[in-house]
């Protein structure tokens, strides 16, 4: 930890591998709100 | 980073990648449920409001149906009465039918035998009209006669009233003329008057009398026969004397003509007397000279 407050470690391919799932993420989050958005955000 | 973190973050960044595909693939591929069930909540209350109105139609046709069926079995009842009473007159058509059929051979009858009698007065009534040709001519011949007989009746009236116009002035003078032959101690009698044209049968008598005039000649003498004897007024007679000598000749003496007649005497005027002789009492009368 210390190590870490002391310099930000170096991107590798796991950060670029959680930027990538993040954009999965939102991506289908927005496709299940336009998905919700059709029925009118209404749930029964 | 550990071994195990480094599985965990591929094994996040498989899962992220799968969520998204599957909520792309459900943005992609699914269905707006909310619309059709909408559509199908339309169609809903539509099919709905039409079986409504279909059931208030059904409902409707039903009380229609209902008081078209009492009127129909209503009217049905009324056509059997009807039936009933067509059947009756039926029958009584039937034997008003048979009557009149009957009736209809029994004219037929009677029609064909008028046709026969119209047949035979149709011949006859050609025979008339030849008859009534050759009536016709000899009408047309009569009417002529006819015509000419107006034509000698109209002249023969006028011929007739011009005797009428002489008759009646000859009953004038008739009327004159008896006036003067009973003034005159005539007869009128047309029986007599015709008798007197008769000439006198041939008888002979005497003369009884004479009567003389102022100038002393015979004027009428008085004779022995009369009407027995077949004398009548008008009877000329010749006066003779017959000689009691022989062979003296027969004296005519004159003719008389009688002017009164009685059964067995008459008396008659001198209407021609003889020069050298005179009249006397017993001469002869006679009429056979």
């Amino acid at each position: 930890m210390s190590r870490q407050n002391s310099e930000d470690a170096t991107p590798d391919i796991y950060v670029a591998l959680l930027f990538i799932s993040v954009a999965a993420l939102t991506t289908g989050c927005i496709f299940l709100a336009l998905e919700l958005n059709s029925y009118g955000w209404q749930f029964n | 980073m550990s071994y195990v973190g480094k599985i965990l973050v591929v094994l996040q960044v498989v899962m992220s990648v799968l969520f998204m595909t599957f909520a792309g693939a459900v943005f992609a591929v699914h269905s707006n449920w909310k619309g059709k069930f909408e559509a199908a909540q339309t169609q809903l209350d539509t099919r709905s409001q039409d079986l409504a109105t279909a059931q208030e139609e059904l409902e409707k046709a039903k009380t229609d149906l209902t008081a078209k069926l009492t009127a129909e079995t209503e009217r049905a009842n009324q056509f059997q009465a009807q039936n009933l009473t067509l059947v009756a007159k039926e029958a009584t058509l039937v034997d008003q039918n048979n009557r009149l059929e009957q009736q209809r051979d029994t004219e037929k009858g009677l029609a064909q035998a008028k046709a026969a009698e119209a047949r035979f007065r149709q011949e006859e009534a050609e025979k008339q009209r030849v008859e009534n040709a050759k009536i016709q001519v000899a009408l047309d011949e009569v009417s002529r006669e006819v015509r000419q007989l107006k034509d000698e009746l109209i002249s023969k009236k006028a011929d007739y009233s011009d005797l009428l116009t002489k008759y009646n002035s000859l009953l004038e003078k008739s009327a004159y003329l008896e006036k003067v032959v009973a003034a005159n101690s005539l007869p009128t009698d047309p029986r007599s008057v015709s008798k007197m044209s008769v000439p006198a049968p041939p008888v002979e008598g005497l003369v009884r009398e004479v009567k003389k005039n102022k100038t002393n000649r015979v004027q009428f003498v008085e004779l022995s026969i009369g009407s027995d004897d077949g004398l009548l007024i008008s009877h000329v007679l010749d006066v003779i004397r017959i000689p009691t000598a022989a062979g003296a000749e027969t004296e005519w003496l004159g003719k008389v003509k009688v002017v009164s007649v009685n059964p067995d005497s008459a008396v008659a005027e001198v209407i021609l007397a003889a020069k050298n002789g005179i009249i006397q009492e017993g001469d002869n009368v006679t009429t056979k000279l």
